[in-house]
């Protein structure tokens, strides 16, 4: 138990970490009934879909959606689903993430759970997967086979640290290894499909459950890299004739060739995860307006899940949440921010008793966060973002995406649907007179 | 005399009779003079004949108990008597030696102050005396050529002769022995690696789905494979049974498509293996409106102008070119080219394999130019992109010298194979399936030039390297076995070269099936071989399934139909048919006039082969003007020295000496297109 201010600190950080929650006993202890409906909803359209349904789930970064996806992997899993969730951030070297390599990274990843699952996997599929890999390069798959264990494939990211870790280390680290595998496959893209389909057959065959994979972190990537993949093969990618769950940025959406392609391809349209709206349309820039107290509750419990009592002054964690403009993971760097500050204090001024969070702590805090952004917003946005400001419109602007995607703006959608500043970046407008 | 002067002006119905005539004279010469030396000249310009009758001869002599020898010249030391010494007899046998191989002795003196033919010339003309210690007769077989050429630098040998001279005399005919070209594709495409799964596993793997799941859209990917992993059985020739897999191959396919979601991506690569497998069994017309499927598909799924588009459009335009569709493969092949071009640039491997195939169209069609600059430029966008010593180069320098060896350049073709071979040796080992295409091409190039004795070792190791490699039963070893029976043939091997053509036809015919056109060809083979051993009632069964196949699946308009055609044609011809061959003939032609105009080397041939049976029918006048033509063609497309242009130049001269008239010259109007013959001088358009 941590008993002194410090510790407690120490405790909260911690718990405030930038990574979602994927493991199932993090989930439990940290997790919070956000984003339910969404759930629910992925679920449903997922169990009602056809075999070979892909879906392509869209967010703001940070909102949530990989310990949504997670969560969802988990209760798919209970559904009696062969379900395989990995990062592609966890595998590929996000700056040249292709759709063949994301394709290939699907056909590791298969034939390392199937192998795990003492499936017998027909030799020429191995070898079609390995086998154009040169020289010293080589993998020993069978190797690796016979050190696995029996039992259930476990949803952790630890089976690909254990499970043909040099597959993934070139992937990562070697260009020369990616530029191979472009070369190898890009020709015969159809043959990687059908691998892929014989591998997610003969996990059916020997275990009775439907392929479904849900890939994360697609979302991270550059935005002209998420175009090239999107727009230009997602015919490719939605080729497998099973279940795939892809992460897309909010702000891919905001491409009418990147939405119609995914609508022309994909189990209707792009899943969105929606960031919290702590205010309605109407009140929106209304300074005084009373929030939704329901969306803040949530938000709250977010806070108290991993700070322990006392060590936020009272009113503060409401302050927090709604200068994170509904973005979970804007939240979270909030808290992380106050508890560094909060320990900076504690170094200066050790005997100082009570130590907490306060409106002093929080205003360095958002400062220091506000800092970021400044950058952004004398790079040349401002007139931009005080348009969206005055209009909660989107603006037919090339840089509207990159706003959205990193963040300044914030795309409010469930039901009612507008576009606002990030409260920070609103909050940096005013201190330069640009809005009132 | 009378007799003499009839048979001159009616030459076609009696020469036969008068050959069979001499072949009697000359058999009574020999079994009267058992015992003692009498030499026996025999002159026959049409080798394949020669061999027909010496045969005869001695066939019925040793049904009297004769002992027959044959003995060839040593052509370093062409000496009759030598010749004659290596002959071991037994006192009281009736003995009989025929003399071979003065017809290969060389008119020409190299490095000796004497050729070799003035060397036998002089042998006979100072050993005769010599030659009294032989008691037995001696046929000497020569050409017309080494007889005139005995009258003059032999005459006392020449009017000792005790026996006499028998002449026998057979129009020539050019048949068509389907032997193949063996043009390379690159490597991957030719030999193909790749492991094959294992049919069972995934059968029983299909079962469970089909228990548990019944409509798992995997099922469609499952078929597929399935039906994959038995099309590259077939190709590979690892096929246990062949119908029986081609058929579960063909249902597999067909079950993906029939499971696969329509107008996708996956349903266009199954419809495009179907169709491939259609095309490698020889079924054009089934493959032709899968493949279009699969094109549409792929057009609307990836573009008009993405690569995948492009590969659709290179497989249609190889169907086209097999069947016989140039204008229009032509087209194909020439739009994809573009699109990977542009798509995927000019050195891109694709890019280089389209022009590669629009050069082996080219070859086809018989515009060698056009085939050879861009067979060029594939050889240096390799030896750009791979370098000099890359086993894809060496397939580039196959097929540009097994070009220069249909255009006749044979002394560019020999070095660029030579180096091929030692490429492909050194980076693929001896006994890779590559080395035996190079070989192959070497062996042709080397019976074409009359080299059997080079050719022969080089065809045995391409065959035994075909058997290791890819299995007795495959239909390499089929073109392999063809090419060294053919050489035999040419040797006049003809009891070395039927089982080897038998053998292939069987492996065509239960690899391929009984209908595939490469089963044709081997038919026609076989034909060909019976033809030239003068069995004509057995070549003809055989011409005739084959011109059924070739019309049934190539068309009525198909080279390879023409082909057939002509040599059916060959024959009725050779069975007195004449009408029914003019017929052929004339149907032949009017394909490859329209296929590729007159321009063409197999076309050359069908109006020399026409001209022949004109003069056999007695209308020497249009005889002469189809040699003429054909001469004049001949010597425009093909090199001075290219054996075609020579037999032809023999024929009109047998025909001024039967006739005892000069050549009129006259020629056909080649450019009038409503000569009886419908002669044009451009290819028409196809009709369809």
């Amino acid at each position: 138990m941590a008993t002194t201010p410090l510790e407690k600190l120490q405790v909260a950080y911690r718990a405030l970490d930038l990574f979602p929650l994927v493991s199932a006993e993090s989930i439990d202890r940290y997790r919070v009934e956000y984003g339910r409906e969404v759930l629910v909803r992925l679920e449903k359209e997922v169990e009602a879909s056809d075999e070979r349904g892909k879906f392509v789930f869209a967010g703001h970064r940070g909102c949530g959606k990989s310990t949504l996806l997670k969560t969802f992997a988990v209760n798919m899993k209970k559904q009696n689903n062969f379900v395989v969730f990995f990062s592609v951030a966890d595998l590929i070297e996000m700056s040249d993430v292709s759709h063949i390599n994301i394709l290939y990274s699907i056909g590791i990843i298969l034939l390392s759970h199937a192998t795990r699952s003492r499936l017998t996997v027909p030799d020429d599929i191995k070898r079609e997967l390995l086998d154009w890999i040169q020289g010293d390069s080589q993998i020993v798959l069978a190797k690796e086979a016979e050190t696995t264990t029996t039992g259930e494939v476990e949803l952790d990211l630890g089976v690909l640290q254990e499970f043909l870790p040099s597959v993934n280390l070139k992937l990562q680290r070697e260009q020369k290894f990616r530029e191979d595998l472009q070369k190898n496959f890009e020709k015969r893209i159809s043959d990687l499909v059908n691998t892929l389909d014989r591998l997610a057959a003969t996990i059916k065959a020997g275990t009775k459950k439907n392929v479904l994979v849900v890939i994360d972190d697609l979302d991270k990537l550059d935005l002209s890299v998420v175009e090239g993949i999107y727009r230009q093969n997602i015919k490719a990618l939605f080729a497998p004739n099973f279940r795939i769950v892809y992460t897309i940025p909010v702000s891919a959406l905001q491409e009418p060739q990147i939405v119609g392609a995914i609508n022309q391809e994909g189990s209707g349209k792009p899943k969105f995860f929606p960031v919290a709206k702590f205010f309605t349309r109407d009140d929106a820039q209304e300074r005084n307006a009373v929030p939704i107290e329901r969306s803040i509750k949530v938000f709250e419990e977010i806070l108290s899940k991993r700070f322990e009592s006392g060590l936020l002054a009272p009113g503060i964690a409401r302050k927090m949440v709604l200068a994170s403009g509904g973005v979970l993971r804007e939240l979270v760097r909030i808290g992380r921010e106050c508890c560094t500050e909060c320990m900076v204090q504690l170094e200066i001024d050790p005997d100082r008793e009570n130590a907490c969070i306060d409106d002093e702590i929080l205003n360095i805090a958002l400062d220091n966060l506000r800092n970021d952004f400044s950058r952004q917003v004398l790079g040349g946005y401002s007139a931009l973002l005080v348009q969206v400001y005055k209009t909660l419109e989107p603006v037919e602007d090339e840089a509207f995406t990159k706003l959205l995607h990193g963040l300044l703006v914030l795309e409010y959608q469930n039901g009612d649907m507008w576009y606002d500043l990030h409260p920070l970046v609103a909050e940096l407008l005013r201190r330069r007179k640009l809005i009132n | 005399m009378a007799n003499s002067e009839k048979a001159s002006s009616d030459i076609s119905p009696s020469r036969e009779q008068q050959n069979q005539r001499n072949l009697i004279r000359l058999r009574l010469a020999i079994s009267s003079s058992f015992g003692q030396l009498n030499l026996l000249i025999a002159v026959c310009d049409n080798l394949d004949y020669r061999n027909e009758l010496i045969q005869a001869y001695e066939a019925k002599l040793a049904e009297d108990g004769a002992v027959c020898h044959r003995v060839k010249l040593d052509k370093s030391q062409p000496s009759l008597k030598n010749a004659l010494l290596t002959v071991e007899t037994t006192d009281g046998a009736k003995t009989v030696v025929t003399i071979l191989g003065a017809d290969e002795l060389l008119g020409v003196r190299l490095d000796d102050s004497k050729s070799e033919l003035e060397k036998f010339f002089f042998s006979v003309q100072w050993t005769r005396e010599g030659l009294r210690e032989f008691k037995f007769p001696v046929v000497i077989w020569v050409t017309e050529r080494v007889a005139a050429g005995l009258t003059e630098a032999a005459p006392d040998f020449w009017s000792w002769r005790g026996g006499g001279s028998f002449e026998f005399s057979r129009p020539f005919s050019f048949g068509f022995p389907q032997s193949p070209d063996y043009f390379q594709k690159f490597r991957g495409a030719i030999y193909n690696p790749n492991p094959i799964g294992d049919p069972q596993e995934l059968s029983d793997q299909i079962d469970i789905l089909l228990k548990d799941s019944p409509n798992s859209p995997l099922l469609g990917s499952l078929y597929y494979s399935l039906g994959k992993i038995y099309a590259d059985r077939l190709e590979q020739g690892k096929a246990i049974n062949y119908q029986d897999e081609q058929n579960k191959a063909v249902s597999a396919f067909e079950e993906a498509i029939d499971r696969q979601k329509n107008e996708s991506a996956n349903q266009a690569q199954s419809l495009n293996a179907l169709a491939k497998l259609f095309k490698f069994s020889g079924r054009y017309q089934d493959a032709e409106p899968l493949f279009k499927r699969a094109l549409s598909i792929r057009e609307k799924e990836f573009g008009l102008e993405s690569i995948e588009t492009a590969t659709s459009l290179n497989d249609i335009g190889e169907l086209y070119a097999a069947m016989g569709r140039y204008q229009e493969a032509e087209l194909l092949l020439k739009r994809s080219f573009n699109i990977r071009e542009q798509k995927l640039g000019v050195d891109d491997p694709d890019t280089a394999m389209s022009i590669n195939n629009l050069a082996i169209l080219y070859v086809s069609m018989g515009s060698y130019q056009d085939a050879e600059s861009r067979y060029k430029q594939v050889l240096s966008i390799r030896e750009q992109q791979l370098g000099s010593d890359h086993p894809d180069t060496a397939s580039s320098l196959n097929n540009l010298a097994t070009l220069y060896a249909r255009m006749g350049r044979y002394q560019e073709a020999e070095p660029l194979l030579r180096s091929a071979l030692s490429i492909k040796e050194q980076q693929l080992g001896s006994e890779h399936p590559d080395i035996a295409t190079i070989l192959n091409s070497l062996t042709g190039l080397y019976r074409t030039t009359g080299r059997y004795l080079d050719a022969e070792p080089l065809s045995k190791r391409a065959l035994s390297i075909d058997e290791q490699q890819l299995g007795p039963r495959h239909p390499s070893v089929a073109a392999s076995l063809n090419n060294l029976a053919t050489i035999y043939q040419e040797m006049r091997r003809y009891q070395d070269a039927e089982p080897l053509f038998r053998r292939a036809l069987s492996i065509n015919e239960q690899q391929l099936g009984p209908e595939h056109p490469s089963t044709a060809n081997s038919l026609c083979n076989l034909g060909a071989l019976y033809r030239t051993m003068g069995r004509y009632q057995d070549a003809e069964p055989l011409s005739k399934r084959a011109l059924s196949i070739h019309e049934q699946r190539l068309g009525s308009d198909h080279p390879d139909t023409a082909i057939s055609l002509n040599n059916l044609a060959m024959d009725y011809q050779n069975l007195e048919r004449y009408i029914a061959a003019e017929k052929l003939l004339s149907r032949s032609l009017e394909i490859n006039q329209s296929q590729f105009g007159n321009e063409h080397p197999h076309t050359i041939r069908m109006i020399a082969n026409l001209g022949a049976v004109y003069c056999n029918m007695g209308n020497l006048s249009k005889g002469e003007k189809y040699l003429n033509t054909a001469l004049l063609l001949s010597k425009k497309v093909l090199p001075e020295d290219h054996p075609d242009i020579l037999l032809i130049q023999k024929s009109l001269q047998n025909l001024e000496k039967s006739t005892g008239k000069k050549n009129s010259g006259k020629t056909l109007d080649l450019n009038s297109s409503n000569s009886p013959s419908g002669f044009s001088s451009k290819p028409k358009k196809k009709k369809k």
